[in-house]
Protein backbone atom coordinates (compact mmCIF):
# COMPACT_ATOMS: atom_id res chain seq x y z
CA UNK A 1 0.00 0.00 0.00
CA UNK A 2 1.59 3.44 -0.78
CA UNK A 3 1.56 6.40 1.38
CA UNK A 4 -0.45 8.17 -0.29
CA UNK A 5 -3.24 5.41 0.09
CA UNK A 6 -2.05 4.85 3.95
CA UNK A 7 -2.74 8.54 4.75
CA UNK A 8 -6.48 8.52 2.87
CA UNK A 9 -6.96 5.50 4.82
CA UNK A 10 -6.10 6.74 8.33
CA UNK A 11 -8.15 9.71 7.78
CA UNK A 12 -10.55 8.20 6.49
CA UNK A 13 -10.29 6.05 9.57
CA UNK A 14 -9.98 8.96 11.98
CA UNK A 15 -13.54 10.34 10.18
CA UNK A 16 -15.60 7.08 10.33
CA UNK A 17 -14.11 6.13 13.79
CA UNK A 18 -15.55 9.19 15.64
CA UNK A 19 -18.81 9.17 13.49
CA UNK A 20 -19.00 5.36 14.64
CA UNK A 21 -18.25 6.29 18.09
CA UNK A 22 -20.72 9.50 17.89
CA UNK A 23 -23.32 7.38 16.41
CA UNK A 24 -22.79 4.42 19.35
CA UNK A 25 -23.47 7.35 21.87
CA UNK A 26 -25.80 6.35 24.77
CA UNK A 27 -28.00 8.95 25.90
CA UNK A 28 -28.20 8.56 29.92
CA UNK A 29 -30.92 10.19 31.34
CA UNK A 30 -30.01 12.66 33.83
CA UNK A 31 -29.79 11.08 37.72
CA UNK A 32 -30.34 7.41 35.68
CA UNK A 33 -27.59 4.86 35.76
CA UNK A 34 -29.30 1.91 35.52
CA UNK A 35 -31.53 0.42 32.18
CA UNK A 36 -34.77 -0.34 32.41
CA UNK A 37 -34.06 -4.05 30.18
CA UNK A 38 -30.99 -4.95 32.88
CA UNK A 39 -32.25 -8.81 33.17
CA UNK A 40 -32.04 -10.30 36.66
CA UNK A 41 -29.53 -12.73 37.25
CA UNK A 42 -26.89 -13.88 39.95
CA UNK A 43 -24.29 -12.23 37.74
CA UNK A 44 -21.91 -9.60 38.63
CA UNK A 45 -23.33 -7.13 36.04
CA UNK A 46 -26.86 -8.23 36.09
CA UNK A 47 -29.70 -7.14 38.66
CA UNK A 48 -29.64 -9.16 41.83
CA UNK A 49 -32.79 -11.87 41.79
CA UNK A 50 -35.49 -10.59 44.06
CA UNK A 51 -36.02 -13.24 47.14
CA UNK A 52 -38.23 -13.21 50.50
CA UNK A 53 -37.20 -15.14 53.41
CA UNK A 54 -38.17 -15.21 57.02
CA UNK A 55 -35.51 -14.43 59.75
CA UNK A 56 -34.24 -15.92 62.43
CA UNK A 57 -36.11 -13.46 64.93
CA UNK A 58 -39.51 -14.12 62.70
CA UNK A 59 -39.27 -11.11 60.04
CA UNK A 60 -39.70 -11.24 56.70
CA UNK A 61 -36.88 -9.95 54.47
CA UNK A 62 -37.39 -9.30 51.20
CA UNK A 63 -34.16 -8.07 49.37
CA UNK A 64 -35.91 -5.33 46.77
CA UNK A 65 -37.43 -3.69 50.04
CA UNK A 66 -33.76 -2.51 50.38
CA UNK A 67 -33.55 -0.77 47.49
CA UNK A 68 -31.24 2.28 47.27
CA UNK A 69 -28.82 0.90 50.11
CA UNK A 70 -26.33 -1.71 49.53
CA UNK A 71 -26.25 -5.31 50.59
CA UNK A 72 -23.89 -7.59 51.03
CA UNK A 73 -25.74 -11.44 50.65
CA UNK A 74 -23.92 -13.99 51.88
CA UNK A 75 -24.56 -18.08 51.68
CA UNK A 76 -23.80 -19.93 54.20
CA UNK A 77 -24.39 -22.88 57.14
CA UNK A 78 -23.13 -23.92 60.48
CA UNK A 79 -21.30 -26.87 59.08
CA UNK A 80 -19.22 -24.57 56.86
CA UNK A 81 -15.61 -23.54 58.41
CA UNK A 82 -14.87 -21.02 55.30
CA UNK A 83 -18.44 -19.57 56.67
CA UNK A 84 -17.60 -19.54 60.48
CA UNK A 85 -14.28 -17.95 60.01
CA UNK A 86 -16.02 -15.04 57.88
CA UNK A 87 -18.73 -14.40 60.12
CA UNK A 88 -16.86 -12.48 62.72
CA UNK A 89 -15.68 -10.13 59.80
CA UNK A 90 -19.63 -9.65 58.60
CA UNK A 91 -20.56 -9.04 62.29
CA UNK A 92 -17.55 -6.08 62.66
CA UNK A 93 -18.62 -5.01 59.25
CA UNK A 94 -22.43 -4.75 59.91
CA UNK A 95 -21.93 -2.81 63.05
CA UNK A 96 -18.80 -0.69 61.43
CA UNK A 97 -21.12 0.44 58.57
CA UNK A 98 -24.47 0.28 60.35
CA UNK A 99 -27.28 2.09 58.08
CA UNK A 100 -25.38 2.44 55.02
CA UNK A 101 -24.73 -1.09 53.49
CA UNK A 102 -27.18 -4.31 55.01
CA UNK A 103 -25.68 -7.55 55.37
CA UNK A 104 -27.83 -10.71 55.19
CA UNK A 105 -26.32 -13.90 56.39
CA UNK A 106 -28.69 -16.37 54.50
CA UNK A 107 -28.34 -19.80 56.04
CA UNK A 108 -28.42 -22.27 53.78
CA UNK A 109 -30.81 -25.16 53.62
CA UNK A 110 -30.89 -25.63 57.85
CA UNK A 111 -33.62 -25.37 60.27
CA UNK A 112 -34.11 -22.51 63.13
CA UNK A 113 -32.93 -25.43 65.74
CA UNK A 114 -29.68 -25.73 64.46
CA UNK A 115 -29.06 -21.78 63.14
CA UNK A 116 -30.11 -20.18 66.68
CA UNK A 117 -27.83 -21.49 69.07
CA UNK A 118 -24.81 -21.17 66.76
CA UNK A 119 -25.62 -17.23 65.69
CA UNK A 120 -26.34 -16.85 69.57
CA UNK A 121 -22.61 -18.44 70.31
CA UNK A 122 -20.94 -16.27 67.29
CA UNK A 123 -22.95 -12.81 68.42
CA UNK A 124 -24.53 -12.25 65.53
CA UNK A 125 -26.71 -9.32 65.34
CA UNK A 126 -27.11 -8.46 61.57
CA UNK A 127 -30.09 -10.60 59.56
CA UNK A 128 -30.23 -14.07 59.20
CA UNK A 129 -32.94 -15.18 56.81
CA UNK A 130 -33.76 -18.96 56.49
CA UNK A 131 -33.53 -20.48 53.73
CA UNK A 132 -34.68 -24.13 54.86
CA UNK A 133 -35.58 -25.25 51.41
CA UNK A 134 -32.47 -23.74 49.66
CA UNK A 135 -34.80 -21.91 47.22
CA UNK A 136 -33.03 -18.86 47.03
CA UNK A 137 -29.64 -20.37 47.01
CA UNK A 138 -30.96 -22.13 43.87
CA UNK A 139 -31.77 -19.26 42.22
CA UNK A 140 -28.61 -17.38 43.26
CA UNK A 141 -26.70 -20.53 41.34
CA UNK A 142 -24.75 -21.13 44.93
CA UNK A 143 -22.66 -24.00 44.05
CA UNK A 144 -20.36 -23.87 47.12
CA UNK A 145 -20.32 -22.34 50.31
CA UNK A 146 -19.79 -19.47 51.14
CA UNK A 147 -20.77 -17.76 48.44
CA UNK A 148 -21.06 -13.68 48.96
CA UNK A 149 -22.82 -11.08 46.41
CA UNK A 150 -22.31 -7.31 46.94
CA UNK A 151 -25.05 -5.70 45.48
CA UNK A 152 -25.10 -1.72 44.90
CA UNK A 153 -27.82 0.64 45.71
CA UNK A 154 -29.49 0.17 42.70
CA UNK A 155 -30.09 -3.22 42.94
CA UNK A 156 -27.16 -4.25 40.36
CA UNK A 157 -25.12 -7.27 41.71
CA UNK A 158 -20.91 -5.73 41.63
CA UNK A 159 -19.04 -8.53 42.34
CA UNK A 160 -19.43 -12.45 43.64
CA UNK A 161 -17.22 -13.90 45.82
CA UNK A 162 -16.83 -17.54 45.89
CA UNK A 163 -15.10 -18.81 48.71
CA UNK A 164 -13.78 -17.46 51.81
CA UNK A 165 -14.09 -13.41 53.08
CA UNK A 166 -11.42 -12.34 53.64
CA UNK A 167 -11.60 -8.97 56.24
CA UNK A 168 -9.52 -7.13 53.42
CA UNK A 169 -12.09 -8.68 50.16
CA UNK A 170 -15.23 -7.31 52.67
CA UNK A 171 -13.43 -3.88 52.81
CA UNK A 172 -12.38 -3.65 49.29
CA UNK A 173 -15.81 -4.87 47.27
CA UNK A 174 -17.70 -2.21 50.64
CA UNK A 175 -15.67 0.78 49.55
CA UNK A 176 -16.80 -0.17 45.89
CA UNK A 177 -20.25 -0.12 46.60
CA UNK A 178 -20.22 3.13 48.59
CA UNK A 179 -18.22 4.72 45.97
CA UNK A 180 -21.28 3.15 43.53
CA UNK A 181 -24.21 4.49 46.40
CA UNK A 182 -23.65 8.53 45.27
CA UNK A 183 -24.66 7.73 41.78
CA UNK A 184 -26.72 4.98 42.05
CA UNK A 185 -30.77 5.70 40.84
CA UNK A 186 -33.66 3.76 42.86
CA UNK A 187 -36.26 2.21 40.45
CA UNK B 1 -23.43 -18.91 30.61
CA UNK B 2 -21.07 -20.93 32.84
CA UNK B 3 -19.68 -18.73 35.79
CA UNK B 4 -18.70 -21.94 37.70
CA UNK B 5 -17.46 -25.59 36.86
CA UNK B 6 -19.05 -27.39 39.38
CA UNK B 7 -16.86 -31.10 39.76
CA UNK B 8 -18.94 -32.45 42.70
CA UNK B 9 -16.51 -32.13 45.39
CA UNK B 10 -15.38 -28.64 44.39
CA UNK B 11 -16.91 -25.58 42.41
CA UNK B 12 -14.48 -24.20 40.79
CA UNK B 13 -14.69 -20.68 38.56
CA UNK B 14 -14.64 -20.57 35.05
CA UNK B 15 -13.24 -17.17 34.54
CA UNK B 16 -9.48 -18.58 36.97
CA UNK B 17 -9.82 -21.47 34.66
CA UNK B 18 -10.29 -19.82 31.10
CA UNK B 19 -7.17 -17.07 32.16
CA UNK B 20 -4.58 -19.95 33.34
CA UNK B 21 -5.22 -21.64 30.10
CA UNK B 22 -4.94 -18.63 27.99
CA UNK B 23 -1.77 -17.49 29.76
CA UNK B 24 -0.61 -20.81 28.87
CA UNK B 25 -1.83 -20.33 24.95
CA UNK B 26 -0.62 -16.74 24.59
CA UNK B 27 3.14 -17.70 26.00
CA UNK B 28 2.58 -21.01 23.37
CA UNK B 29 1.99 -18.57 20.40
CA UNK B 30 4.51 -16.02 21.29
CA UNK B 31 7.00 -18.89 21.22
CA UNK B 32 5.71 -20.13 17.54
CA UNK B 33 5.53 -15.92 16.71
CA UNK B 34 9.22 -15.92 17.32
CA UNK B 35 10.15 -19.24 15.83
CA UNK B 36 7.99 -18.34 12.52
CA UNK B 37 10.22 -15.18 12.38
CA UNK B 38 13.42 -16.25 13.33
CA UNK B 39 14.00 -14.26 16.08
CA UNK B 40 15.90 -15.38 19.35
CA UNK B 41 13.10 -17.92 21.01
CA UNK B 42 14.19 -17.81 24.56
CA UNK B 43 14.79 -13.87 24.84
CA UNK B 44 11.19 -13.48 23.45
CA UNK B 45 9.60 -16.26 25.93
CA UNK B 46 11.27 -14.75 28.85
CA UNK B 47 10.04 -11.00 27.69
CA UNK B 48 6.46 -12.61 27.20
CA UNK B 49 6.90 -14.44 30.69
CA UNK B 50 8.50 -11.61 32.55
CA UNK B 51 5.94 -8.76 31.19
CA UNK B 52 3.06 -11.24 32.07
CA UNK B 53 4.30 -11.53 35.56
CA UNK B 54 5.15 -8.58 36.22
CA UNK B 55 1.93 -7.35 34.82
CA UNK B 56 -0.02 -9.79 38.00
CA UNK B 57 1.96 -8.77 40.60
CA UNK B 58 2.40 -4.98 39.86
CA UNK B 59 -1.81 -4.70 39.48
CA UNK B 60 -2.13 -6.58 43.02
CA UNK B 61 0.39 -4.32 44.83
CA UNK B 62 -0.82 -1.27 43.06
CA UNK B 63 -4.50 -2.32 44.25
CA UNK B 64 -3.05 -3.54 47.71
CA UNK B 65 -1.38 -0.35 47.65
CA UNK B 66 -4.22 1.78 47.16
CA UNK B 67 -6.46 -0.11 50.00
CA UNK B 68 -3.94 -0.76 52.26
CA UNK B 69 -5.91 -0.01 55.17
CA UNK B 70 -8.05 -3.22 54.37
CA UNK B 71 -4.80 -4.96 53.41
CA UNK B 72 -2.68 -3.64 56.82
CA UNK B 73 -4.81 -6.15 59.59
CA UNK B 74 -4.33 -9.18 57.42
CA UNK B 75 -1.52 -9.20 55.42
CA UNK B 76 -2.08 -12.83 54.37
CA UNK B 77 -4.65 -11.57 52.14
CA UNK B 78 -2.70 -9.85 49.69
CA UNK B 79 -1.75 -13.51 48.13
CA UNK B 80 -4.63 -15.22 48.63
CA UNK B 81 -7.52 -15.04 48.02
CA UNK B 82 -6.81 -13.76 44.42
CA UNK B 83 -10.14 -13.93 42.69
CA UNK B 84 -10.30 -9.89 43.21
CA UNK B 85 -8.35 -7.00 44.01
CA UNK B 86 -6.53 -6.21 40.53
CA UNK B 87 -5.54 -2.16 39.27
CA UNK B 88 -5.46 -3.35 35.56
CA UNK B 89 -4.30 -0.05 34.43
CA UNK B 90 -1.44 -0.08 37.18
CA UNK B 91 -0.89 -4.35 35.87
CA UNK B 92 -0.37 -2.91 31.92
CA UNK B 93 1.71 -0.05 32.45
CA UNK B 94 4.35 -2.22 34.83
CA UNK B 95 3.94 -4.90 32.38
CA UNK B 96 5.27 -2.99 29.19
CA UNK B 97 7.78 -1.51 31.10
CA UNK B 98 9.15 -4.86 32.11
CA UNK B 99 9.04 -6.08 29.19
CA UNK B 100 10.53 -3.32 27.91
CA UNK B 101 13.70 -2.77 29.82
CA UNK B 102 14.20 -6.33 29.64
CA UNK B 103 14.26 -6.67 25.96
CA UNK B 104 16.57 -3.28 25.73
CA UNK B 105 18.79 -5.22 28.16
CA UNK B 106 18.76 -8.34 25.71
CA UNK B 107 19.37 -5.89 22.62
CA UNK B 108 16.00 -7.61 21.07
CA UNK B 109 15.58 -5.81 18.03
CA UNK B 110 11.90 -3.55 18.85
CA UNK B 111 9.81 -3.41 15.96
CA UNK B 112 10.62 -7.53 15.22
CA UNK B 113 9.72 -8.40 19.07
CA UNK B 114 6.82 -6.76 18.83
CA UNK B 115 5.54 -8.87 15.64
CA UNK B 116 6.55 -11.83 17.36
CA UNK B 117 4.71 -10.72 20.56
CA UNK B 118 1.06 -9.89 18.50
CA UNK B 119 -0.17 -13.48 18.31
CA UNK B 120 0.50 -14.01 22.01
CA UNK B 121 -1.27 -10.61 22.47
CA UNK B 122 -4.46 -11.57 20.43
CA UNK B 123 -4.93 -15.22 21.58
CA UNK B 124 -4.32 -13.52 25.11
CA UNK B 125 -7.29 -11.11 24.74
CA UNK B 126 -9.44 -13.83 22.76
CA UNK B 127 -9.27 -15.23 26.21
CA UNK B 128 -10.03 -12.38 28.16
CA UNK B 129 -13.13 -12.28 25.59
CA UNK B 130 -14.32 -16.03 26.21
CA UNK B 131 -13.85 -15.82 29.87
CA UNK B 132 -15.98 -12.65 29.75
CA UNK B 133 -18.63 -14.72 27.70
CA UNK B 134 -18.88 -17.72 29.70
CA UNK B 135 -18.34 -15.85 33.44
CA UNK B 136 -18.00 -12.27 32.94
CA UNK B 137 -20.18 -9.35 33.39
CA UNK B 138 -20.56 -8.28 29.82
CA UNK B 139 -23.47 -9.29 27.90
CA UNK B 140 -24.98 -7.50 24.07
CA UNK B 141 -27.62 -5.77 23.28
CA UNK B 142 -30.77 -7.42 22.88
CA UNK B 143 -31.38 -8.18 19.23
CA UNK B 144 -33.51 -11.22 17.54
CA UNK B 145 -30.77 -13.04 14.95
CA UNK B 146 -30.26 -15.86 14.18
CA UNK B 147 -26.89 -15.88 15.51
CA UNK B 148 -28.45 -14.32 18.81
CA UNK B 149 -27.75 -15.94 22.55
CA UNK B 150 -30.27 -16.06 25.13
CA UNK B 151 -29.29 -14.96 28.39
CA UNK B 152 -31.88 -15.39 31.09
CA UNK B 153 -34.99 -15.58 28.84
CA UNK B 154 -33.23 -12.36 26.58
CA UNK B 155 -31.57 -12.86 22.89
CA UNK B 156 -28.83 -10.71 22.83
CA UNK B 157 -25.45 -9.99 20.62
CA UNK B 158 -22.93 -12.20 21.65
CA UNK B 159 -20.55 -9.50 21.86
CA UNK B 160 -17.32 -11.26 23.20
CA UNK B 161 -17.76 -13.64 20.10
CA UNK B 162 -17.14 -11.15 18.07
CA UNK B 163 -14.26 -10.05 19.86
CA UNK B 164 -13.24 -13.00 19.34
CA UNK B 165 -14.00 -13.43 15.23
CA UNK B 166 -12.07 -9.77 15.02
CA UNK B 167 -8.74 -11.28 17.01
CA UNK B 168 -8.70 -14.46 14.70
CA UNK B 169 -9.08 -12.31 12.11
CA UNK B 170 -5.94 -9.92 12.98
CA UNK B 171 -4.11 -13.46 13.73
CA UNK B 172 -4.81 -14.16 9.93
CA UNK B 173 -3.79 -10.99 8.78
CA UNK B 174 -0.79 -11.11 10.91
CA UNK B 175 0.28 -13.92 9.66
CA UNK B 176 -0.38 -13.17 5.37
CA UNK B 177 1.81 -9.85 6.81
CA UNK B 178 4.55 -12.72 8.04
CA UNK B 179 4.78 -14.57 4.67
CA UNK B 180 5.06 -11.40 2.83
CA UNK B 181 7.80 -10.26 4.31
CA UNK B 182 9.36 -12.17 7.30
CA UNK B 183 12.90 -11.95 5.77
CA UNK B 184 13.05 -7.92 5.34
CA UNK B 185 13.98 -6.02 7.85
CA UNK B 186 12.18 -2.91 6.08
CA UNK B 187 9.04 -4.67 7.05
CA UNK B 188 9.59 -5.18 10.61
CA UNK B 189 7.13 -4.19 12.61
CA UNK B 190 4.74 -4.28 9.67
CA UNK B 191 2.26 -7.31 11.42
CA UNK B 192 2.36 -6.31 14.74
CA UNK B 193 1.03 -2.90 13.02
CA UNK B 194 -1.72 -4.37 10.58
CA UNK B 195 -2.71 -6.97 12.86
CA UNK B 196 -3.42 -4.38 16.05
CA UNK B 197 -5.07 -1.99 13.51
CA UNK B 198 -7.64 -4.83 12.33
CA UNK B 199 -8.55 -5.93 16.03
CA UNK B 200 -8.46 -2.45 17.34
CA UNK B 201 -11.06 -1.48 14.44
CA UNK B 202 -12.80 -4.56 14.99
CA UNK B 203 -12.86 -3.87 18.95
CA UNK B 204 -14.22 0.10 18.03
CA UNK B 205 -17.16 -1.72 15.76
CA UNK B 206 -18.49 -3.91 18.40
CA UNK B 207 -18.26 -2.32 21.03
CA UNK B 208 -21.42 -0.85 19.60
CA UNK B 209 -23.44 -3.60 20.54
CA UNK B 210 -22.42 -3.76 24.24
CA UNK B 211 -25.38 -3.35 26.29
CA UNK B 212 -23.33 -2.99 29.76
CA UNK B 213 -20.39 -0.88 28.26
CA UNK B 214 -17.52 1.84 30.06
CA UNK B 215 -18.76 4.96 29.31
CA UNK B 216 -17.84 8.62 29.70
CA UNK B 217 -19.89 10.84 31.41
CA UNK B 218 -21.20 11.75 28.23
CA UNK B 219 -22.08 8.56 26.90
CA UNK B 220 -19.47 7.35 24.53
CA UNK B 221 -18.18 4.22 25.03
CA UNK B 222 -14.62 4.71 26.31
CA UNK B 223 -13.58 1.08 25.05
CA UNK B 224 -14.72 2.70 21.70
CA UNK B 225 -12.32 5.73 22.16
CA UNK B 226 -9.59 3.40 23.25
CA UNK B 227 -9.60 1.17 20.11
CA UNK B 228 -9.40 4.49 18.05
CA UNK B 229 -6.29 6.08 19.55
CA UNK B 230 -4.77 2.61 18.77
CA UNK B 231 -6.26 1.93 15.72
CA UNK B 232 -5.11 5.49 14.69
CA UNK B 233 -1.60 4.67 16.16
CA UNK B 234 -1.09 1.57 14.17
CA UNK B 235 -2.14 3.67 11.03
CA UNK B 236 0.73 6.12 11.89
CA UNK B 237 3.10 4.14 12.64
CA UNK B 238 2.73 2.40 9.63
CA UNK B 239 2.87 5.15 7.48
CA UNK B 240 6.01 6.13 9.49
CA UNK B 241 7.52 2.67 8.76
CA UNK B 242 6.68 2.51 5.09
CA UNK B 243 7.92 6.38 5.20
CA UNK B 244 11.45 5.69 6.52
CA UNK B 245 11.88 2.18 4.39
CA UNK B 246 10.31 3.26 0.97
CA UNK B 247 14.04 3.22 -0.57
CA UNK B 248 14.58 -0.59 1.01
CA UNK B 249 10.89 -1.41 -0.14
CA UNK B 250 11.46 -0.12 -3.47
CA UNK B 251 14.84 -2.41 -3.85
CA UNK B 252 12.95 -5.22 -2.90
CA UNK B 253 10.27 -4.80 -5.18
CA UNK B 254 12.44 -4.25 -7.56
CA UNK B 255 14.30 -7.62 -6.74
CA UNK B 256 10.34 -9.61 -6.03
CA UNK B 257 9.49 -8.70 -9.47
CA UNK B 258 12.77 -9.87 -10.91
CA UNK B 259 13.68 -13.11 -8.90
CA UNK B 260 10.16 -13.60 -7.71
CA UNK B 261 11.62 -14.54 -4.73
CA UNK B 262 12.77 -12.14 -1.40
CA UNK B 263 16.02 -10.98 -1.23
CA UNK B 264 17.89 -13.03 1.67
CA UNK B 265 18.09 -10.41 4.70
CA UNK B 266 17.86 -12.13 7.71
CA UNK B 267 17.07 -10.32 11.04
CA UNK B 268 19.87 -9.96 13.41
CA UNK B 269 19.53 -12.96 16.24
CA UNK B 270 20.26 -11.68 19.72
CA UNK B 271 21.45 -13.53 23.05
Amino acid sequence: MSRFALSLFLLGALLLGTAWIVESREVVAPGATEKPALPEAPIAGYRAPDFTLTTLTGDTVRLSDYRGQPVVVNFWATWCPPCRAEIPHFQAASRRYNGRIIFLGVDDGEPVATVAPFAAKMGITYPIPLDTESAVSRLYRVNSLPSTFFIDASGVIRHVQFGLVTEAVLEENVQVLLADEGNAAGP
Amino acid sequence: MLPVLDLGFAAVPTAGLIYILGAWLALSAVEKGAALLKQHVAATYTLAVLGLAAAFVGARAAFVASHWEAYRQQPLAIVWPLTAGFDIWAGLLLGALAAFFYGRARGLPPWRTLDALAPGLLVGLSTLSLADFLAGPGYGEAADLPWSISLFGVSRHPVQLYEIAFALLALGVWRLALIRGRDLPSRAGVPFLTAGAVYSAGRLFVDAFRDNAWLTQGGYHVVQIISLVMLLACLFFLLMRLESNAPALHAERRVDGAEGMPPEMPERRTG
